[in-house]
């Protein structure tokens, strides 16, 4: 008898629980306060210290927090840079940027005054040496570029075991100065693209307040602590949660994977934003961030290319994307395959494998550049467009005259019966062809080149393998073996950080992160490695612009790689949200300082 | 024949005998039922186009297609093989090498047993999934990795059942009478003890084997077993996950692309538990009688 | 009796150094660089070069032997510091402590309906045997057996999210949470539900149980099934036993001797199994709280375990482990306790 009666208690209480909590619906529905923007992304923040950033998502994120001397301006491009925390974009024209006989470059930034941190504290000069020491000592973000152009030497164990902390911090103090107002930069050798180093507007060289960073524990800022601070992982950062900035926003909570809550700065040296609060929330399934931007729960969310269906005609909703990003795939063909590897099966040229050295023949490489159908990648990505070299269209000195290797199935009949003197296409060849979880669109493209060459002779076989990325970097790597590592073509993109053509030298330097483990790194620094170098020391237009064109041609006439196509992004919002801007950069950020929600009058 | 007709008078077990039939009838049909393209593998799902977009059932793709145009009637055929593949290899190789093990714990005894019975519970102790994820993620994307993993982890029940039986078979007077006339341990052992041992095993390896399915249709779903394309139930289930959730207006619009995976799923497992229910029913000494 | 105790308290320390030392041993299987993939998340990563992916390497000694890192992590984990989880991007412990109320909730929540749905209707079933009621009991519970988890979330979120508004994904509503962020609200153990009941905030309450009614009702339909299943099997040897049939020459109603006798004695194994339950429950836990955006252990379990982060894979075994070793402990002892037999074998 009692156990009847509490199995009915049980049920009635479940039903009347149910339906009060499911009448909670009224009290979530419309809320879209018209003073806090929410926005949905798929992965969590790395973390919020910039000279730390390693992933797109904290940057994006931390530049509405703290700000950098110069930046692209707002509703801008890419190809412009106005002053942030500078007062002025230094240049020969205004004598900033001057160049001594013997080619050393001293390029000034003035600092902006009256220019407040969210703790109160005034930026001074000592603000921003600190900064860039910092930057300089760190083994993170920036830290490389900065000490190779500065100090001519990247690696970090150079400067802390070979050269010594005495010379260390000697080069430092004469890299950066502090001259009056001026903050001075001494370069070796001129170089263009150093002034792209500091357009980010905060997103990873941000300028830090000196007093708050000592006091939370962080690097002194002397040469004795050089050796304690230099190696510090995310976990042992004091301020890898913490943040001081002079941006539009400051830090109110920071729930870990969860979501980051950003609070109107008032004192903010630009002038107070439209909006009192961001929060960006973590949704890692699609489905539910797309229904919580439906029930207007969600102001903004990024979703992938192949979304885009679901979205078109969503009322309320809209659709802001390019077709054109800054991020580039392309497949890579190594010329130097690890022998012992599973890949090239029999390792000869016998129709049941390939030999390690199958890539060095140029018609080879030509071949499958011809078998690569471009316009079906685009379409697999869902947004994008096809390139014609390894640099994308929205990055300068693209040459859109360049010749390019368009889909032709007859082409590449051609060149495989030319490659091996006609041994590859009488035997035939088999080999693995790759591409990893972490883009699943990567597979599409892996398929679409196995298709197109399959096509051409049943001979050719082609096994198509995903790995995940772990197992992908160690592949790719090759570790510390000679070879190129184990994979003879494998998917992979790039992403160019700024605008400036000489991101190129990845593919094609000698010590470049892929050329160097392609094979062709000897071809690489007799003819590549010199036209780099000067690329970056040409501050002509037109000098400038010859010499990519060079690059590209070279590129596309040797076959380095099989470009595939540039991406796009895609941003869905409600119509409510206004003033939201893109960039071309590949840094798909929001920012938040121009957006407010409401409808123009 | 008695096992049969017990079989078929229960309606539960007659359902599932006929539900695992036809599913077998499918799977060994299938290349006849969906060819397969020239040149690749039968379990490479045909892909007819690039597009993201899952396009609804239509003549040339009688179950539609799911995201990346992967044809979801040659998937679903062809799963009928993965699923089979994957519940009797697993189950065959664990219970195999659990027999193994258990054996050898429960006939040399002592410390012999005492150690084992001691790793056995640390791999108990690692709850079952995040153990195979983790292997998994260690060995690497594929059905065979997804598989070992699963039988590294799985061996276990069956080690400590077969055990518990030959400990209790041991005992019996049965066995006193042969060891008394002069019989030898391993005689014993294969002869008298084990086909008797066995019974419980196999109801328990029966029962196991929906159980598996299902673990390895979560793995996959989690993006741990077959990799996107490969005809998988699971696989196909997960790379549908992002087109359930509709706007309201059109709330079941890509309904294709999880029911007819997940019905399969669904009724392929059922039907092992179905039948191995019914198994249990007839072979458990303590239900006899009624 | 003392001596069983005892020797199942000193197994306790041994199982979980076998489980840790077993993750080790699996971890050897990795090359280096495959490790140092938990650092490098982002293809501009690749960008900086291979020095860059070799100093990582060094930094987080990816390359040392197995004795060399086992001890390492003992000797830290000896000085109560678990590691950095890099997926979580804080503490292991940390992340741990933060996760667990999230999973515990609705393991609360959700375990209440399991037990008293499984004995009910596993008792219905064992005494209406062969019945049409066995019959639909035993596919119900069939079906929960065979439907997996995710399947199953799935469809409840189409139909009861999607369609309807009614039941969201998420732990809880923004309001919600700005709330329990701010001042007013003071957050007592991290369980929402309990929180909210402590301070008294009815609509908390409300919002987290609505966020709760999902994941609740997937889990209770896969874990009832099983238990209901043993409930029922217990029950009918219960009540083949010869006290059942005095208990009936008695004159006793059946209900009484169904509910006082058999039932009583039916109970005892399915509290061995609803130990064992907890432990069985995180498999159907990382799915659920995946598909439905729950920050809790399960998730986090998976994403440590996606990506390879060692420190926090270990850090969660060590937690579960002793979850459920304690768990069975106690189950153990109970028995024992409370069953006679048992005491003196």
């Amino acid at each position: 008898m009692r156990f009847r009666r509490l199995h009915t208690w049980a049920a009635v209480l479940t039903v009347v629980v149910l339906a009060v909590s499911a009448a909670g619906v009224a009290q979530s529905g419309t809320v879209n306060s018209p003073d806090t923007l929410v926005t949905a992304r798929p992965g969590g923040i790395d973390t919020l210290d910039p000279h730390y950033g390693s992933d797109i998502g904290s940057s994006i994120f931390v530049g509405n927090i703290y700000g950098g001397l110069l930046r692209h301006p707002r509703f801008g491009t890419v190809n412009d840079v106005e002053p942030d925390l500078a007062t002025v974009v230094p240049s020969s024209e205004n004598g900033l940027v001057t160049v001594a006989p013997d080619g050393t470059t001293f390029v000034g930034f003035p600092i902006r005054q009256n220019v407040l941190f969210h703790n109160g504290a005034t930026l001074t000069p000592e603000d921003v040496l600190y900064t860039f020491q910092r930057i300089l000592i760190t083994d993170a973000g920036y830290g490389a570029d900065f000490r190779d152009i500065l100090l001519g030497e990247p690696d970090i164990n150079h400067w802390l075991e070979e050269a010594g902390i005495d010379a260390f911090w000697d080069a430092i103090q004469l890299a950066v100065q502090i001259k009056g107002n001026i903050v001075e930069f001494r370069l070796p050798e001129p170089n263009v693209v150093f002034l792209n180093l500091f357009a980010d507007g905060g997103r990873y060289n941000a300028i830090m307040n000196k007093a708050w960073c000592v006091e939370q524990d962080c690097w002194p800022g002397t040469k004795e602590t050089i050796t304690d601070y230099a190696l510090v992982t995310q976990a042992e950062n004091p301020i890898h949660g913490k943040t001081n900035g002079t941006g539009p926003f400051k830090l109110v909570n920071w729930d870990v994977g969860s979501s980051v809550t950003l609070e109107r700065f008032d004192d903010y040296w630009e002038g107070p934003a439209p909006l009192k609060t961001v929060i960006r929330r973590t949704i890692p399934e699609w489905g539910t961030a797309r229904s919580l931007l439906e029930q207007g729960d969600v102001d903004i969310v990024t979703p992938e290319a192949w979304y885009i269906p679901q979205l078109v005609g969503l009322p309320g909703v809209n659709l802001v994307f390019r077709d054109e990003s800054l991020t580039v795939t392309f497949l890579l063909l190594n010329q130097n395959i690890d022998p012992t590897a599973a890949s090239i099966w029999s390792g000869q040229l016998d129709g049941a494998g390939i030999p390690p050295d199958f890539f060095t023949d140029i018609d080879i490489r030509k071949a499958m550049n011809y078998a690569f159908n471009r316009d079906a990648a685009v379409e697999a990505s869902g947004l994008g467009s096809v390139i014609r070299t390894v640099i994308p269209p929205a990055v300068q000195y693209y040459d859109e005259d360049q010749p390019f290797y368009a889909y032709d199935p007859e082409k590449a009949e051609e060149h495989f019966k030319a490659a091996w003197g006609g041994e590859a296409w009488e035997k035939g060849f088999k080999f693995t062809l790759y591409w990893s979880s972490l883009v699943p669109t990567w597979e599409a493209y892996a398929q679409i080149l196995e298709a197109g060459v399959e096509a051409i002779n049943p001979k050719f076989q082609i096994e198509v393998q995903g790995l995940e990325w772990p197992s992908y970097i160690d592949g790719w790597w090759g570790g510390l073996s000679p070879f190129g590592g184990p994979f003879p073509v494998y998917v992979l993109g790039n992403i160019y950080t700024s605008t400036d053509a000489s991101m190129v030298e990845s593919v094609m330097a000698s010590t470049g992160a892929f050329g160097s483990t392609l094979g062709y790194s000897a071809q690489a620094r007799e003819e590549f490695d010199p036209l780099l170098a000067l690329g970056v020391q040409t501050f002509e237009a037109e000098a400038r612009r010859e010499i990519y064109e060079d690059l590209q041609r070279l590129c596309y006439e040797n076959a380095l790689v099989i470009p595939s196509h540039v991406g796009g992004n895609v941003f869905a919002m409600r119509d409510w949200v206004q003033g939201f801007y893109m960039l071309e950069s590949w840094r798909r950020g929001t920012d938040f300082y121009t957006i407010w929600k409401g409808y123009p009058e | 024949m008695k096992v049969l007709r017990r079989f078929l008078t229960n309606p539960l077990s007659a359902i599932g005998l006929l539900l695992l039939v036809g599913f077998a009838v499918i799977a060994i049909l299938a290349p006849f039922i969906a060819p397969p393209e020239e040149n690749q593998s039968p379990y490479r799902i045909p892909r007819d186009g690039w597009m993201s977009e899952p396009q609804a059932p239509s003549p040339e793709h009688p179950f539609g297609t799911t995201q990346g145009q992967y044809d979801i009637f040659y998937g679903v055929i062809w799963g009928t093989r993965t699923a089979f593949r994957i519940g009797i290899t697993l189950v065959a190789v664990a219970s195999s090498i659990g027999i193994v093990i258990g054996s050898i714990a429960a006939y040399f005894g002592g410390w012999v047993d005492e150690v084992i019975m001691r790793i056995t519970d640390v791999f108990f102790a690692f709850p079952y999934l995040v153990a195979a994820m983790v292997v998994t993620t260690i060995l690497g994307k594929g059905l065979d990795r997804m598989m070992f993993a699963l039988i590294l982890f799985g061996w276990m029940p069956t080690a400590r059942l077969i055990r518990s039986q030959i400990l209790v078979l041991k005992e019996t007077a049965y066995v006193e009478a042969i060891r008394a006339i002069g019989g030898s341990h391993l005689r014993i052992l294969f002869r008298h003890i084990m086909p008797n041992a066995i019974f419980p095993v196999i109801v328990q390896a029966t029962m196991a084997i929906g159980f598996m399915i299902v673990l390895a249709a979560t793995l996959s779903f989690l993006g741990l077993g077959a990799e996107p394309g490969y005809a998988d139930w699971g696989q196909m289930i997960s790379i549908a996950r992002n087109w359930v959730v509709m706007p309201p207006g059109t709330p079941f619009k890509y309904w294709y692309t999880i029911v007819f995976p997940g019905v399969s799923l669904l009724l392929f497992s059922l039907s092992w538990n179905l039948v191995g229910d019914a198994f249990r029913d007839i072979y458990d000494p303590r239900l006899k009688g009624r | 009796m003392l001596t069983y105790i005892a020797r199942r308290f000193m197994l306790f320390p041994l199982v979980l150094f076998g489980v840790t030392a077993l993750i080790f041993f699996l971890m050897q299987f990795l090359t280096p660089y495959q490790l140092v993939a938990l650092y490098v998340t982002d293809i501009t990563e690749l960008q900086k070069g291979p020095e860059h992916l070799e100093n990582l390497v060094e930094r987080h000694g990816l390359n040392d032997p197995f004795l060399v890192k086992y001890s390492k992590w003992l000797g830290s984990l000896l000085r109560g510091n678990l590691g950095w989880s890099r997926s979580a991007r804080m503490p292991v412990g940390a992340a741990l402590k933060r996760f667990f109320p999230s999973t515990l909730e609705l393991v609360l929540w959700a375990s209440i309906p399991i037990v008293l749905g499984g004995v009910w209707l596993g008792t219905i079933s064992a005494t209406r045997k062969d019945t049409l009621i066995d019959h639909g009991a035993r596919l119900w519970a069939l079906a929960g057996v065979s439907l997996p988890a995710f399947l199953l979330s799935l469809f409840l979120l189409t139909l009861f999210y999607t369609k309807t508004g009614w039941f969201p994904p998420g732990s809880i509503s923004l309001w919600a949470e700005k709330l329990i962020l701010s001042g007013e609200f003071r957050q007592y153990t991290g369980v929402y539900t309990l929180d909210a009941l402590l301070n008294g905030n009815l609509a908390v309450f409300f919002d987290a149980l609505r966020h709760l009614a999902l994941p609740c009702v997937a889990l209770i339909i896969v874990q009832w099934a099983s238990l209901m299943r043993i409930m029922r099997s217990t029950m009918l040897e219960a009540m083949r036993q010869d006290y059942v049939t005095t208990a009936r020459a008695k004159g006793l109603r059946e209900r009484i001797v169904i509910n006082k006798h058999a039932r009583r004695n039916a109970l005892l194994p399915v509290v061995t199994i609803a130990g064992a339950m907890i432990a069985r429950m995180i498999g159907g836990l990382v799915v659920i709280e995946t598909v439905f955006s729950r920050k809790g252990l399960g998730s986090f379990a998976m994403s440590a375990a996606l990506q390879l982060d060692f420190p926090a894979i270990l850090g969660f075994t060590l937690l579960i482990t002793a979850v459920t070793v304690s768990a069975n402990l106690v189950v153990d002892l109970l028995y024992a306790w409370i069953d006679p037999r048992v005491r003196l074998s």
